[in-house]
């Protein structure tokens, strides 16, 4: 055998190593969403039974705890489908399906998705354009997840009757995006970790959004396989945060 | 008359959920617990809907749904996709095959309920 068959010999037995272990991935991922989620669907539609009367009549007090169950089979559900998002991304298996997509309204239906929080805590989301086209290409539900983490976080520190503004910049060949609140603050040191899993604030003790800090970590893998850059900045405690980012224009791609 | 749903997991518990629910929404349900049920009972039973799980013993539900598509006894039947597999590439395989609705679990029942009726009503 020469050298060169050799050589080939390696690296097809290189090749058949990692088909393996890709297979091996996605059988982890479908194997982890199965066991994690059917007994979940199982606790969900036990509990909705109940809690809708199918079997006997429910009074006031029990269908509110009732209520509060399901709620929280939805926290669990979210964070298990963060985790696989967060080994997608960490695998570089995030599947992205692009085609053009306006930010602006998928800012406005994102907005429009939590008008319940936003009322619950009395922020209001102003949205605005800023000149410039707003397309990019991109996975729009994928996108739509980065904005409402963003807005749902700048809700989470707004105080009440606090402002939260989004604003859309087409500039160059880019478009950026700005959350902008006026609640807590950011300390500087924490600026940096904010985008890694399990970030946590220590000024406010409350975690950062919703599900251990995975949600900034996910929102940070969607933009990077878009081609793009996030980043937060703050002036320090106190003094409202700004998180900020950007994507390649839809003609740039 | 009375519509008929046949509901395919390999999960008994959460197939006698959903027969609880659709029954108080006044259809007929039968079950099946695997791939190869699921294309028998299809053909053996007509159901005018079928819900199926992908993740199942015995070929899985995508194997059970080219061959539902491929038999001249069911290959027009509206089939909902209930599962756990959130990737899109299962979803787009599904849809590729004809799928009337593709739910994520855990299922929103008011949701898949509506999807349900809509695709009854039309049928």
């Amino acid at each position: 055998m020469t050298i060169d068959e050799a050589l080939k010999e390696r690296l097809k037995h290189v090749e058949s190593r990692e088909d393996r272990l890709d297979k091996l991935e996605s059988e982890f991922i479908a194997l982890a969403s199965h066991e994690f989620k059917n007994p979940l669907t199982i606790i969900k539609g036990a509990v909705n039974l109940v809690k809708e009367g199918d079997l006997g009549e429910v009074n006031a007090k029990q269908y509110d705890m009732l209520r509060q169950a399901d709620e929280q089979v939805g926290v669990l559900d979210g964070l298990i489908t963060k985790f696989l998002d967060i080994y997608r991304i960490e695998t570089g298996k995030l599947y992205i399906s692009k085609k053009e997509i306006s930010l602006l309204q998928i800012a406005h239906e994102a907005a429009n998705e939590i008008t319940g929080k936003t009322m619950e805590k009395d922020v209001q989301i102003e949205i605005a354009s800023l000149g410039g086209p707003d397309n990019v290409m991109g996975d729009a539900s994928r996108i739509k997840e980065v904005i409402l983490s963003l807005l749902l976080n700048a809700v989470d520190f707004s105080r009440p009757g606090g402002k939260v503004r989004m604003k859309i910049t087409g500039e160059g060949g880019r478009v950026r995006t700005e959350v902008i609140d006026n609640g807590e603050g950011i300390e500087d040191d924490l600026l940096d970790r904010l985008f890694q899993k399990f970030a946590t604030t220590c000024t406010t003790n409350i975690k950062i959004g919703s599900g251990l800090g995975l949600s900034l970590a996910v929102s940070k893998g969607i933009v990077e396989a878009h081609g793009g850059k996030i980043w937060a900045e703050s002036e320090g405690p106190g003094k409202g945060s700004k998180f900020i980012f950007i994507l390649p224009k839809a003609s740039q791609n | 008359m009375e519509k008929k749903i046949l509901t395919v997991d390999d999960e008994k518990d959460w197939i006698q959920m959903l027969a609880i629910r659709l029954e108080h929404e006044g259809y007929k349900t039968e079950a099946a617990f695997d791939a190869m049920q699921a294309m028998m009972q299809g053909i053996r039973l007509k159901p005018d809907l079928m819900l199926l799980d992908i993740m199942m013993p015995a070929g899985g539900g995508l194997e059970a749904l080219k061959n539902i598509r491929a038999s001249d006894k069911t290959f027009s039947m509206p089939v909902i996709v209930l599962t756990a597999k959130g990737d899109v590439g299962t979803k787009i395989a599904a849809e590729k095959l004809g799928v009337s609705g593709y739910f994520v679990k855990p299922v929103d029942m008011a949701k898949l309920l509506e999807k349900i009726k809509e695709i009854l009503i039309k049928e």
